[in-house]
């Protein structure tokens, strides 16, 4: 049950959205560029990134959404993205995505817990400065994300079929494209 | 990276983000207080590094700090510095601190507030907002119902607390991404001169 009045129509983060539009707009441009523009971190790792934090944040629908975009992006792989979260370190992505996810971790807990032995780590794992910069960014911005969807008790579905189409939306058409 | 807050004159840890700034306004302004030799908000070098995603970063925070609602700019900005400090970024305590101040005309009673809130000045219906965005920062996974009766039953509507929710969330977002690159807290005069500017202002630049 929502905090507030969202909108009843939509469910989810849309709903929050909707409560104020013109507020809420650039989240969405925001989420777009972040995770589906140019990047030599890849669509799926980045997602990857965004399902790892907001698991650690215990977000369910941002959890739940970002797995199954995560997924589509890997040819529905869902037991790689479930593998991040279950245990990145054991789970079968490559070294350097396993260093740049202990940095999401700990953004996740707070930017102060980040070393320079972290960063050095993602650095001999062949991430580049950019690639360190933006999974903070990433991170952090689902620290803003899951607080926003859970603060304001979205409603959250429960049915795989609801996440599995919005992921192959997330995917496919982004952010900002408008909904058929 | 270190733990310290504070790291006054120092370069960001990341530093290619100092190295390659993207044209537009705010590699301007860098380039304009460097030749003043004057100190900058190194918040600029993010900005400037990942323009075309800090273009819609500043859009989306002019609209949460500055929207009309029923919750006064003033009052987020408090919210703002009251989050950052419970987060521990000094950076954003002092640059929101010092906007909060300067919009509700007392920087005592702002940092009166984030250092013992129970015992500030400010009325109850205000510490009982800031408590809520210390349970949204710290508190996560357990924020509830309850916590939402307490603020309204103070007297506050549906907007300002959507307003006050995602002011806290944007800055639990701004002070991880400050504190893990590594932007250094400015002189006090910096940060009031900052706050002028961001009160008057507000945070679209380009």
């Amino acid at each position: 049950m929502p905090h507030i009045a969202l909108p009843g129509n939509v469910a989810g983060i849309r709903s929050a959205f909707a409560f104020r539009p013109e507020t809420a707009r650039p989240l969405t441009e925001l989420a777009e560029v972040l995770l589906r523009g140019p990047n030599s971190l890849t669509s799926g790792e980045r997602e990857s990134i965004a399902a790892f934090v907001s698991s650690l944040n215990e977000c369910r629908f941002c959890h739940a959404s970002h797995r199954a975009a995560a997924a589509h992006h890997l040819e529905c792989r869902y037991e790689v993205v479930d593998a991040v979260t279950a245990d990145y370190q054991s789970a079968p992505v490559s070294p350097k995505l396993k260093a740049l996810l202990a940095i999401a971790a700990k953004v996740q807990r707070s930017g102060r817990e980040v070393t320079a032995a972290d960063v050095e780590d993602a650095r001999a794992c062949g991430a580049t400065d950019i690639e360190i910069h933006d999974t903070v960014l990433i991170a952090a911005a689902f620290c803003m994300f899951n607080r926003y969807v859970d603060g304001l008790a979205v409603v959250t579905p429960t049915e795989h079929e609801v996440y599995h189409a919005m992921g192959e939306r997330m995917a496919r058409q982004g952010y900002v494209a408008p909904r058929a | 990276m270190t733990t310290a807050p504070t790291r006054p004159g120092k370069t960001l840890y990341l530093p290619d983000v100092e190295a390659n700034p993207q044209p537009g306004v705010y590699r301007d302004l860098i380039e304009a207080a460097k030749s003043r030799s004057g100190e900058y908000s190194k918040i600029w070098d993010l900005f400037a590094y990942r323009q075309d995603v800090t273009t819609h970063l500043a859009r989306f925070t002019h609209g949460v700090l500055r929207a009309p609602a029923s919750i006064s700019p003033g009052l987020r900005e408090l919210i703002a510095a009251y989050t950052s400090y419970r987060n521990e970024c000094g950076f954003c305590t002092h640059a929101h601190a010092a906007t909060a101040g300067e919009l509700l005309g007392s920087e005592e009673l702002v940092w009166s507030a984030l250092r013992d809130l129970e015992a500030s000045p400010l009325d109850e219906k205000t510490k009982s907002l800031l408590r809520f965005a210390g349970r949204m920062t710290n508190g996560l996974p357990s924020v509830c119902a309850g916590d939402i009766d307490a603020v309204r039953a103070a007297g506050w509507d549906d907007e300002a607390i959507y307003y006050a929710i995602t002011t806290c969330a944007l800055f639990n977002f701004y002070n991880r991404w400050i504190t893990a690159t590594g932007v250094p807290v400015m002189s006090p005069d910096a940060h009031r001169a900052q706050g002028r500017q961001l009160a008057s202002r507000g945070y679209i630049r380009d």
